[in-house]
């Protein structure tokens, strides 16, 4: 046997029974499969070859002997032997038959062996053919998956490609995003300073209209002082006055003088127009006074030499309700508003219509002559004040008030006050397009004066109040109202008296009542004249020497109020 | 990466064994010897082996039915008569694991059939298995000269077995200018391989 | 030790199961001959056994007894000088069992087959192989020097199956010593499908001494080739076994270590 010297390097090591184990382990397994289980079979049928073999030999011997034996038989015929042998044939005869019985057995026996083997070669094969198909399905199956593989890197590739383009559009958006910033800065900037240089400008403005202001009061506080110290030096002569040289027609106005005293008594009641009344003035002398109704007319009505009124003339040419009149300064126009959108200004001297102002496009309400006689200023309910130049006939300018113009006065040369539905008081300067202030009473504004001194504003307003307000430092200095007084429509005109003391205005039970302000207290009512009106007293005027008053009602009434 | 031949071990082997060295030295001292003398041998070589180096060479051998051999370098040179022609190929190659040279060849009729192994077995000339007689001379001549798997293209060939070559060639070398010659020339007619006495002149 | 006793044992029963059938071109009877099964010994040469096989399928044919058989497997005619179980590991390789195998009688294929037309051929060609085996591993080749009964011994275990008589002689070839335990080279015969078989110089130890393995001899040998099935002696042998102990107890008889190398 084989044994190799221990001293050798190829004893074994530990690590040697590893793989000698795994071979001996093989080798048993490859016995068992390619001898094993076949040396039964193998040798059954070797076995079984081999005896069929020698069986073949045997018998082709036997027959052959068989023959011989025949040929014998009939060569040797009737022999005596014959029985013996014959006998002895029989047996041969059996025995052979038997054995060939036994041949045929053996030889089927060799065949089902055969065909065993045939039939596990063909189960072998069928399962060799299972293994396929399962094969070939798996590998249809990686097909599938490699196809979808495929779609999906088509799909991320798409993915991709989206992401990359929404990416650039994001970008391009911030881009964009950011310049519109930059730009919205730029534009807030310079509103900024756009604002700042208004800002500064305005307060020049107002700065250098508190200088004129200011210079202005001086001039007419020195004025009045001087005045004073004049009135006080004549005081000291005692001089006659006459007072029917007062009354005297003389075509050139005279100067007011303001000696108020309030009457008592109504003088003189007239129906001047068909319908309501709406708006009645007395001229800057005191010699006409005007009246306008909702019968589209204007009349102008002179004092008789006994002091009675008399229709001077009709002034025609609205077609609607006159809301307002007002004589300039020189007494030789009339402005009339009416509700058909339209003022006119008519000549007195000849009763001729001169201009129609058209271009609001709501009632008009209030018109005033505004700066001397070639300029009107009109506030309509559409919410616009418009500035009227008479040489040109065009508005020169319209102002944006926001509320319909219920009323509006004006002073100085750039100035006007309007009152408006919106509760508030406008101030406007004529060089600005915004308002330059704004006061918010209780109720809506039915009509503004100025005091004689331009200094205080007169307001009535629906909350039956008539507020005071300082126009320097827009403080409301009275609220004047009574028990019974009520403001009758939105555009009732209250008015100051010429010396500013007192302030009147009729209530819609068509009592007039009359404040006393120097008293300084809120319920100062100077005097109540009720015999006069039995309808809303719409306005009222007083005469520029102080001592007569008019005033109209809603039903056609005008009465003179003069205790002459 | 050149598969390196067997190395010579120790001087007391040196002269028994060729080594891969000695074998292409004795080839190409042959080739030129034959390019001059008119013989062609045509090598072949292996870039990857350097054991693999070749030579072939083509002979027609007319045998009569004295089984004299006659050997002709063209068929149209050869007289017209019943003898068949056949047609041999020779190889030298070196038997690594012997680690000498070995001379193979193959012999076909002109059908392209192969001649059998026995005919080949008759025309052996006594001398060789002289030593030998009846049932073992039979028997040296089968392990003398066999079929073989060719070591180099791996088809079946005619070989003579390169054990005895190993001690032959030992003696020759002995006495011999040129061991390889000597060799192939003291085998070769065996089997049929006629080389011109001029090489051995040349030399 | 035992194991190897057990793993010689082994190698020298193993069998394999052949199906012999008569090629179509043969049968001149008109019965259609039954197939031949039997066992064949892994290390014997398909010509030392057919003795059988070839009285049962002769009956068959027309040629006389000692026509020369050759047999092929799916058309590929073979080698008959290569052991049964080489065969067996390059054809059969887990296909369906038994091995079924062609026997011919006519056409021998002279271009592909060597002619071992009778005992003492085969005898022959075992003993050369036998000698270039025992020249590649030892310097002072053993088999020359042994006597003629010793080679006739050897050939006479392996033709009549007799494992204790060949190994007697056999054991001479396998034995090293402890100055020189291993062989000078290893002779060993790589098969793979299609090619000719590869045979070169490979030692049993690297430059360090270590002991070679067999993948280490697969990498030298079949560089490029990867994802293959080896096999000797009809198993997988694991890669690691050194091939010292492989060439002195996995070799055939002829001293070879015969390795298919297969596709996997």
């Amino acid at each position: 046997m084989l044994s190799p010297s221990k001293l050798s390097p190829t004893s074994p090591t530990v690590g040697d029974f590893d793989w000698k184990f795994e071979i001996l382990k093989q080798l048993h397994r490859r016995n068992a499969t390619e001898s094993v289980c076949f040396k039964p079979v193998f040798e059954a049928y070797g076995k079984l070859f081999d005896y069929s073999d020698s069986l073949k030999t045997q018998t082709a011997h036997l027959n052959l002997q068989v023959e011989k034996l025949k040929e014998d038989i009939i060569r040797g015929g009737g022999n005596g032997a014959n029985g013996g042998s014959l006998e002895r044939v029989g047996l041969l005869e059996q025995k052979v038959y038997k054995l060939q019985e036994e041949l045929t057995e053996m030889h089927r026996r060799k065949g089902e062996n055969a065909q065993q083997i045939v039939d596990l070669k063909n189960v072998l094969q069928d399962k060799e053919i299972a293994l396929l198909e399962k094969e070939r399905r798996i590998q249809d199956q990686d097909a599938t998956i490699y196809g979808m593989k495929q779609a999906l890197k088509q799909s991320e590739a798409a993915v991709l490609e989206l992401e990359r383009s929404n990416q650039l559009m994001k970008d391009e958006q911030q881009a964009l995003h950011m310049a519109y910033c930059s730009l919205e800065e730029k534009f807030r900037k310079m509103a900024n300073e756009n604002q700042e240089l208004i800002d500064r400008w305005l307060k020049q403005k107002a700065a250098e209209v508190e200088r004129m202001n200011a210079e202005t009061e001086n001039m007419s506080k020195l004025k009045q002082r001087s005045l004073q110290k004049d009135i006080l030096e004549a005081a000291k002569d005692q001089v006659a006055i006459n007072i029917d040289k007062l009354l005297n027609h003389d075509d050139l106005p005279m100067p007011p003088i303001c000696c108020v005293v309030i009457p008592s008594t109504a003088r003189q009641k007239m129906d001047a127009h068909d319908g309501e009344v709406n708006a009645v003035r007395w001229s800057a002398s005191g010699r006409y006074f005007a009246t306008g109704g909702s019968d589209r007319k204007v009349k102008l009505w002179e004092l008789s030499p006994s002091g009675l009124p008399e229709v001077k003339g009709t002034l025609t040419g609205s077609n609607a309700a006159v809301m307002s009149v007002e004589f300039d300064s020189a007494e030789s126009l009339i402005v009339a508003s009416s509700n058909d959108f339209a003022a006119r200004v008519w000549t007195i001297s000849d009763q001729r219509l001169r201009h129609t102002l058209t271009g609001h496009s709501g009632k008009i309400l209030a018109c005033k002559f505004f700066s001397g006689s070639n300029r009107v200023v009109s506030g309509s309910h559409d919410r616009t004040l418009k500035l009227w130049d008479l040489r040109s006939r065009a508005c020169t300018q319209t102002i944006f008030a926001g509320s319909s113009c219920n009323d509006l006065v004006c002073y100085g040369s750039q100035n006007i006050i309007s009152g408006h539905f919106d509760k508030k008081i406008r101030f406007w300067d004529t060089r600005t397009e915004n308002a330059v202030n704004e006061i918010l009473l209780f109720g809506r504004i039915t009509s503004l004066d100025l005091s004689p001194d331009s200094l205080y504003l007169l307001a009535c307003s629906r909350d039956d109040t008539l507020k005071v307000i300082d126009i320097r430092n827009n403080q409301v200095t009275v609220t004047l109202h009574a028990e019974g007084f009520k403001i009758g429509c939105d555009w009732c005109r209250a008015v100051f008296s010429p010396d500013g003391q007192y302030v009147m205005a009729g209530s819609n039970d068509g009592v007039l009542y009359v404040w006393n302000l120097v008293t300084g207290r809120h319920d100062n009512v100077e005097k109540v004249l009720k015999e006069g009106h039995k309808d809303t007293i719409t306005a009222c005027s007083w005469h520029p020497q102080g001592n007569q008053l008019l005033s109209c009602d809603k039903n056609k009434k005008v009465v003179l109020w003069s205790d002459m | 990466m050149m598969l390196r031949g067997l190395e010579p071990d120790s001087e007391a082997l040196l002269w028994k064994m060729v080594s891969v060295g000695e074998y292409r030295d004795a080839i190409h001292s042959f080739l030129k010897l034959c390019s001059g003398a008119g013989e062609e041998w045509t090598p072949f070589e292996d870039d990857m082996d350097e054991t693999r180096l070749m030579i072939v060479k083509k002979q027609i051998i007319v045998v009569g039915e004295g089984s004299a051999v006659e050997t002709y370098d063209d068929v149209n040179s050869s007289p017209v008569d019943t003898n068949i022609p056949l047609y041999f190929e020779y190889h030298v190659i070196y038997n690594q694991p012997f680690s000498v040279p070995q001379l193979l060849f193959t012999a076909t009729r002109p059908d392209e059939s192969l001649v059998p192994l026995s005919a080949l077995h008759e025309w052996v000339p006594q001398s060789l298995i002289s030593s030998h007689s009846g049932d073992q001379g039979k028997q040296y001549l089968w392990e003398t000269l066999t079929q073989i798997e060719h070591p180099i293209l791996h088809r079946p060939i005619y070989a003579l077995h390169p054990c005895q070559t190993s001690s032959f060639i030992t003696q020759i070398r002995k006495f011999s200018k040129n061991w390889f010659l000597s060799w192939l020339t003291s085998i070769g007619p065996a089997v049929g391989l006629k080389i011109p006495l001029s090489l051995a002149k040349a030399h | 030790m035992s194991e190897d006793r057990e793993i010689l044992r082994e190698l020298w029963n193993g069998q394999v199961p052949v199906h012999f059938v008569l090629s179509s071109e043969e049968i001149t009877t008109v019965e259609t001959p039954q197939p031949y099964f039997a066992l064949v010994p892994r290390q014997t040469y398909f010509p030392l056994c057919l003795e059988k096989v070839n009285r049962h399928f002769l009956k068959s044919t027309s040629h006389a007894a000692n026509a020369e058989v050759w047999l092929d497997w799916e058309g590929t005619p073979l080698r008959l000088h290569y052991p049964v179980g080489v065969l067996f590991d390059m054809y059969a390789n887990e296909g369906i069992l038994p091995w079924t195998v062609t026997v011919h009688y006519t056409n021998f294929p002279e271009s592909e087959l060597i002619h071992l037309p009778s005992r003492d051929a085969v005898e022959a060609h075992f003993m050369f192989t036998l000698k270039e085996a025992d020249s590649l591993k030892h310097k002072n080749t053993l088999v020359s020097n042994m006597q003629k009964k010793d080679h006739k011994q050897l050939w006479t275990g392996l033709l009549n199956d007799r494992y204790d008589q060949f190994w007697a002689i056999n054991r001479k070839l396998m034995e090293t010593s402890t100055e020189n335990p291993f062989f000078r080279y290893i002779p060993f015969r790589i098969y793979q499908p299609d090619k000719p078989f590869i045979q070169t110089l490979v030692r049993p130890v690297d430059e360090e001494g270590r002991r070679l393995t067999l993948e280490q001899l697969l990498k030298r040998t079949l560089p490029d080739a990867s994802d293959r099935t080896v096999k000797i002696q009809g198993i997988r042998v694991p890669e690691q076994t050194p091939i010292q102990w492989l060439s002195e107890h996995f070799s055939h008889p002829d001293n070879f270590l015969h390795i298919c190398v297969l596709d996997k």
